[in-house]
């Protein structure tokens, strides 16, 4: 009972940390600077990495404080017997940005016209920026490993312990993630600022994003019992993952212009929730099966 | 085999740092030449006048390029040296002695220099970011990143591991040295010849083009062949990696028994 209640502050005062130490310099920024400029402008890149790395530093000082063992950081490799999950965190990506460029295309019905994707990409090129931007974003996944270290190696796991239910777990995690870029959205840097129920709606769009994910990326974590899958997930997701997703909308009338709003946001959702819902499942089953385990031993 | 990998760097601290800070301080070399006008700002006005990719003086590009590559060869050399502490015959037969065998000692070596390649390219590229940063913030904005061209090394130095590793493996660091040397050499001596006389269309000037391709490179602007090649590299090389991993395992012990001590 007292571990329970030092765990929880523990998950508290990393929850607090991670938000001030990446809202308070956000703040102060989009004060002084517009959202255009900090988003374009090279003076703000090297800061745009360090904004990532909150979390891992919130994780870093909750231990401190905490007097808590260095114990179960998720830092190994574990690449022995679990390369094909390495390799399934890569096909996830253009699998789930794939599969949410269908569902535009499906949504679109006259409007998208398959013969109109080639006359639009140039689908040679296809296969060589798939096979680069893997390699490239294997390396810059340091960029992620600030909020993969806070999130999937620590607060995921301690929330799973605490309320004995993964899917629970990563419903749980995944909101306190999504709320996490409540600044970012509210700035308009997600989804703009012209969609309905600015800015709450976005962020309730942000929040369920980040539930689907967060669950597919914990199924990665508990599996390899490592977080870079998650960190692969991650810089994948944010550099180059919606290619497939761009290549298929491409087939849909005035592609051109087409800007991803709220809907558009929502219906790419679609695949992800099921892949995340799947994902669910799986750790149900994991553990009734541990527990039928514990109970014969 | 975390203990192993711990005495890797335990044992080789100095020269970890020394290659992992090998590029950048190479490139931080630029200062002095930059330190001709006093004061702060004259001082980061001349630093980026000789560095600035925008610049029309195509040799200001040049000299950070080339403290860069340079720096990337001097980390490189000094990995070689990493693994030169292994080469008893005692040593090695006690560790291969552990549950995980010889598939752990020669795993543990491809992971620590992987992870000594991947500190290198953090801490360049982080160097790198911060020179653009700072540059933006003194009028400087149209310096472009240069980790496309880090990736780009990573690989190719992933590769050229995975043939030195090979042999340093079956006949130790010395022989894989030479290895590594003559192949090189005839690298560059090949670029040399291609340089001096290969005809290209249109009678254009090799060191232009190859110029051109440079600035095209780093303003993003990338070729289709190009991209073609660019996509092979880093998949080949992990996968040469992975299959000089399952080549060294087993010569490692034939190896082991040509060592002197």
């Amino acid at each position: 009972m007292k571990n329970k209640k030092l765990d929880w502050l523990r998950v508290g005062i990393f929850i607090v940390l991670a938000y001030a130490l990446a809202w308070l310099p956000w703040k102060l920024l989009i004060s002084k600077y517009s959202l255009e400029e900090f988003t374009t402008s090279p003076k703000f890149s090297l800061l745009a990495l360090l904004l990532m790395f909150p979390p891992a530093l919130a994780h870093l000082i909750t231990r401190a404080v905490t007097k808590e063992k260095w114990q179960g950081m998720y830092l190994h490799l574990n690449l022995k017997g679990n390369m094909k999950y390495y390799l399934l965190s890569v096909v996830y990506v253009f699998a789930e940005w794939g599969l949410g460029g269908v569902v535009l295309a499906i949504a679109a019905g006259e409007d998208f016209s398959i013969s109109r994707i080639g006359e639009m990409t140039d689908l040679k090129m296809l296969p060589a920026a798939l096979m680069l931007i893997i390699p490239m974003q294997l390396l810059m996944s340091y960029y992620t490993f600030g909020e993969e270290f806070g999130w999937r190696a620590y607060l995921y796991p301690k929330l799973e312990k605490l309320l004995n239910n993964a899917p629970l777990a990563g419903i749980l995690g995944g909101i306190v993630w999504g709320l996490w870029h409540m600044p970012l959205t509210n700035s308009g840097y997600n989804f703009g600022t012209e969609y309905w129920g600015f800015p709450w709606m976005g962020n309730v769009i942000m929040c369920i994003d980040c539930i689907s994910m967060g669950m597919v990326m914990m199924w990665f974590t508990r599996k390899t019992k490592s977080i870079y899958p998650a960190c692969i997930i991650h810089a994948v997701s944010n550099n180059g993952g919606s290619i497939l997703m761009g290549v298929i909308a491409s087939g849909i009338k005035g592609s051109e212009t087409l800007q991803l709003g709220l809907r558009e946001h929502l219906l790419i959702q679609i695949p992800d929730a099921a892949i995340a819902i799947f994902c669910a499942v799986l750790m149900i089953i994991e553990a009734k099966k541990s527990k039928q385990t514990e109970k014969t031993e | 085999m975390n203990g192993l990998l711990y005495k890797y760097f335990r044992h080789n601290l100095i020269t970890v740092i020394l290659s992992v800070f090998a590029p950048v301080a190479m490139f931080l070399m630029i200062i002095p030449m930059a330190l001709q006008e006093g004061g702060v700002s004259g001082f980061i006005n001349e630093f980026y006048s000789l560095t600035d990719g925008t610049s029309s003086d195509q040799g200001n590009v040049l000299v950070s390029l080339f403290f860069l590559v340079v720096g990337y060869f001097l980390s490189q050399s000094l990995r070689s040296s990493l693994l030169k502490s292994e080469e008893m015959k005692k040593w090695a037969n006690f560790t291969v002695a552990s549950p995980k065998g010889v598939k752990g000692v020669v795993y543990t070596r491809y992971l620590f220099l992987f992870m000594v390649c991947s500190i290198t390219f953090i801490t360049t590229t982080v160097i790198d970011e911060i020179y653009v940063t700072v540059g933006a913030w003194n009028g400087f904005e149209n310096i472009m990143s240069k980790s496309t061209l880090f990736i780009v090394m990573f690989y190719l130095e992933l590769l050229s591991l995975s043939v030195e590793l090979v042999f340093n493996s079956r006949f130790g660091s010395t022989y894989g040295g030479h290895v590594k040397f003559i192949m090189f050499v005839s690298v560059v001596l090949i670029l040399f010849v291609i340089g001096l006389f290969a005809p290209l269309p249109g009678g254009e000037d090799i060191a232009d083009t190859v110029f051109d391709l440079i600035m095209r490179l780093l303003k993003g602007d990338i070729p289709n062949w190009l991209m073609y090649v660019f996509s092979v590299i880093p998949l080949g090389a992990i996968g040469c990696y992975l299959l000089s991993y399952k080549i060294s395992c087993k010569l490692y012990m034939k190896g082991v028994d040509s060592y002197e001590k």
